[in-house]
């Protein structure tokens, strides 16, 4: 199945990796800093998810965009989901009932500003589960710079089958 | 059955069971965590099968060599009816050359069949050798050899005796020869019922075991259990008595004499006029007896259970859901699924179901190869699902004969060797060890298997896992389609937690969703099909492809809902009937059936989603790759699979939901009437049915037509919904 970002008329462009800014100024609304603080919260909330503490703090639920919608899933679905499976960690003494995967390898890149006046980046990565066999995959998704930091989008897509 | 014996037998097998201390298995329990399971294997073998010992046409030896050696099947369970044999199947034939398998191995290519000689010489030989003569003739000391109270002439032997004192020992040594785990078995005749498949490893030392094993509890089970041993000898100097201590209440129908039950005009302890459901009764006791002294080694699997039609309780016949469940809360470790894909494939009433030598056959025969019970979406394997029980779907060859052709020919009008046609491929986690017989046991017990016909798929990774909300749902199911396509290429499963495979189940929260992956091979090249001639049942509908390069049309994810486990003393819910013949002979057109009883349906088992080569991603080498998001799961419910190499509607094979039709209106009985399927090409045999000069799709050339897969269910246990128990409480 394939999924596709939803079209945005293009306002601006600005390419900014991981490695640093790229033809861009502070005055495109990404900086270094916020990618990296994207990264590293991203990245340690997914590697900490099987804990109360990542699941219901506002690090993780913060990452998530006012807007995030994801194959029919809505920030709300997004934080009732964290929340109980939180509940459910505590049930199951501590057993996360979720695979759990690692992030590495992330970029932002591609940012985009949209006739709605967001600005909208592309997020890829390297996910990787190493429970007994490695599975690692590659993927993409989408970001929102708002409020001075980068959060999950998703691909704005109800439809997830 | 009045209800009140039918309730006086589900009480009884319900307060027995409470009162024993039963362990709970490994199986349908929550999947382990993924650190904790072993490295594993899918492999495939077989455990109903038939040598001259019974009423097979082949040597031991041979029947092994074929299956293991010729078709290659990793693990092998020789497995002849229980009763006696006057003839001596440790003979091998004379000459012994494996001889490869081949069409037209005649040296006249109009017959007659079986050939008169082949190879030169024969097999067996004229004279002095092969598995055709007699124990009598061939053991030194003749028929004093023979135990037991047994008067033919020549005497038969007592299965008993044959497998302590003969066949074993040629299981053990074929084993370490060939470096494989092959072992003993038995169909044995149930009381009350037809055939059922099993087998108590214990003793058996098969490859990589060494030392010298032996079959002690296989023949003393053969002894008490089968209705077909009539023998009261208590199996000479073994001095065995039937009763034992897990059945107090029980043993009072044990016999003084021949201190198994039974009685005087009963020696099976069967049932009869005069003693409705005793054969029942005895059956149950058979479980629990192997369940107290084998309990890690035994297994009980009903086979063809459909064919003999509904269970009647004045005679040896079917099984209803309710003798099942009675099996499974006897020992769910060891009652634990049904051949519901029977062997027989290529005779002419397709798995010898229905036809004038079955003529109750439940609902007509099977359909697409496989038995009412199993096919019917919503029916009797649906029903047991249902109640979250441990009951699997496996297949098996049933090796006899091939019909009108020979041993070594690749023709058949009867049936195909183990591994030629269907294989059950089971997972056996051994880390870095061997192949153990025990490991294979566990395997099946486990639920982590599939049963496959004509090679339609050779390699199947099935999971349900719960989605991580923190990740995008498309990196979720990416995640998962590379876990599944990694272990389709490694020929194992997938371990991951939060997931749970076959026979598993996935303890899930109330509202989270879920993601079925799905990857599968549909083997590239040839199957073992000798005919290379378009499929003629394809043809209908204007595909061409070749009999012996199927090709995967669709997979169907059929669901259902696990409501919990139906008490024996709600009667309406327990026990029923399906698929019963109410006028005519089973399969006719013309035949009338009876509404299947509540109790055998699951109206809440339904296909969910038929992936197919729209909607799967194909990779090299024959794999295909399929997802599916439940979003909101509140309800615990299980998930199977089945996939075939017809579309739906085509003619005569499949229905508009892919649903088989009945397979027995492809091969009337009656040859006054009209053929099906015609099968025009030039290279249609010459044994096909022929009316008025035209070629019909029958015999094997039918089952090489049609072809499925069946994979066991993974169960979800929601929080807060029904428990997926797979035990009585």
């Amino acid at each position: 199945m394939t999924s596709a970002f939803k079209f945005f008329a293009v306002v601006g462009f600005c390419a900014i990796t991981g490695l640093g800014l790229n033809a861009c100024s502070s005055s495109d609304g990404v900086t270094q800093g916020d990618i990296d603080a994207f990264k590293a919260s991203y990245s340690s909330s997914l590697a900490g998810l099987s804990t109360q503490a990542v699941l219901t703090g506002s690090a993780l639920q913060d990452l998530f965009d006012a807007k995030f919608l994801d194959s029919g899933f809505s920030r709300a679905d997004i934080v009732a989901a964290l929340n109980g499976e939180a509940s459910a960690i505590q049930s199951a003494g501590g057993y996360s009932s979720v695979p759990q995967v690692t992030l590495a390898n992330a970029s932002v890149t591609d940012c985009v500003g949209t006739t709605q006046g967001d600005l909208i980046c592309t997020l890829s990565g390297t996910l990787s589960n190493q429970d007994a066999d490695v599975t690692s995959v590659q993927f993409t998704t989408q970001l929102r710079m708002a409020d001075g930091k980068l959060r999950l989008y998703g691909d704005q897509l109800t439809a997830f089958n | 059955m009045t209800q009140l014996r039918l309730r006086e037998i589900a009480l009884a097998s319900a307060c027995v069971c409470a009162a024993a201390s039963i362990a709970l298995p490994p199986f349908a329990t929550a999947a382990n965590k993924a650190k904790d399971k072993a490295a594993g294997a899918y492999v495939t073998g077989d455990f109903h099968n038939h040598s001259t010992c019974s009423d097979g046409t082949l040597s031991m030896k041979k029947l092994i060599d074929k299956s293991v050696n010729f078709w290659g099947l990793d693990w092998f369970v020789q497995a002849d009816h229980g009763g006696a044999s006057a003839r001596n199947c440790t003979l091998a034939e004379d000459p012994f050359t494996p001889v490869t398998p081949a069409l037209k191995l005649t040296n006249n290519t109009d017959g007659p069949f079986p050939p008169n000689t082949f190879p030169p010489g024969g097999q067996p030989a004229a004279t002095g050798k092969g598995p055709n003569l007699s124990w009598q003739s061939t053991l030194a000391n003749g028929v004093s050899g023979i135990k037991g109270d047994g008067t033919a002439n020549p005497k038969a032997m007592w299965r008993w005796q044959e497998i302590k004192e003969y066949q074993y020992a040629v299981t053990e040594s074929e084993s370490r020869r060939l470096s494989k785990p092959i072992w003993m078995g038995i169909e044995t005749n149930a009381p009350g019922h037809e055939h059922v498949s099993m087998t108590i490893l214990d003793g058996q030392l098969p490859w990589p075991s060494t030392g010298s094993g032996n079959a002690n509890l296989l023949a003393q089970f053969e002894y008490c259990f089968d209705r077909s041993d009539t023998d009261t000898s208590r199996g000479a100097e073994n001095n065995w008595d039937c009763s034992f201590t897990g059945s107090p209440t029980k043993n009072t129908l044990v016999d003084a004499t021949s201190k198994k039950i039974g009685k005087a005009g009963n020696l099976s302890g069967t049932n009869t006029t005069t003693d409705p459901d005793l054969g029942h009764t005895k059956s149950i006791e058979a479980i629990k007896w192997m369940n107290q002294v084998a309990p890690n080694g035994s297994y009980y699997v009903p086979a063809h259970l459909e064919r003999a039609g509904v269970y009647d309780p004045t005679t040896s016949r079917g099984f209803n859901i309710e003798h099942l469940r009675n099996f499974h809360n006897a020992a769910p470790q060891i009652a634990f699924g049904f051949e519901s894909m029977p062997g027989h494939q290529a005779s002419q009433n397709r798995g010898e179901y229905g036809g004038t030598g079955f003529t109750r056959t439940i609902a007509g025969g099977t359909f697409g190869g496989t038995g009412y019970y199993a096919a019917k979406v919503g029916g009797v394997w649906d029903a047991l699902l249902g109640e979250g029980r441990n009951w699997w779907f496996f297949a098996s060859s049933d090796y006899h004969n091939r019909g009108i052709f020979g041993n070594d020919q690749l023709e058949s009008t009867q049936d195909f060797h183990p591994g030629e046609y269907q294989r059950t491929h089971v997972m056996v986690r051994k880390g870095s060890g061997n192949l153990s017989a025990q490991g294979i046991i566990d395997g099946l017990r486990s639920g982590n298997s599939f049963a496959t016909s004509g090679q339609i798929i050779d390699r199947l990774a099935f999971v349900v896992c719960a989605v991580n909300p923190a990740l995008p749902l498309k990196a979720n199911r990416t995640l998962l389609e590379t876990a599944v396509t990694n272990a389709v290429k490694a020929n194992t499963d997938v371990r991951i937690d939060g997931c749970a495979t076959m026979g598993e189940k996935l303890v899930a929260r109330p509202g989270s969703s879920l993601i079925v992956a799905i990857a599968l091979r549909d083997p590239e090249g040839q199957n073992y099909s000798p005919y290379s001639f378009a499929n003629p049942s394809l043809k209908q509908i204007n595909i061409t492809q070749p009999l012996n390069q199927p090709v995967l049309d669709h997979v169907d994810l059929i669901s259902g809902n696990v409501s919990g486990f139906v008490s024996p003393t709600n009667l309406a819910a327990y026990a029923g009937e399906a698929g019963k013949v109410l006028t005519g002979t089973a399969g006719d057109p013309a035949a009338t059936y009876k509404p299947d009883d509540p109790a055998t349906l699951n109206n809440s088992a339904r296909k969910i989603k038929t992936f197919n080569a729209s909607s799967w991603t194909a990779s090299a080498g024959g794999i295909r790759t399929m997802s599916f998001v439940i979003k909101n799961v509140q309800q615990s419910q299980y998930f199977r699979l089945r996939g075939t190499n017809l579309p739906p509607s085509t003619p005569n094979e499949t229905d508009a939901d892919g649903n088989p039709l009945l397979d027995w209106a492809v091969i009337p009985v009656d040859s006054t009437k009209p053929g099906t399927i015609p099968c025009t090409d030039a290279a249609c045999p010459a044994h096909l049915r022929t009316l008025n000069g035209v070629k019909y799709s029958s015999f094997d050339v039918a089952a090489w037509s049609d072809l499925w897969f069946y994979a066991n269910p993974v169960f979800v246990q929601v929080n807060g919904s029904v428990t997926v128990a797979g035990l009585i409480k």
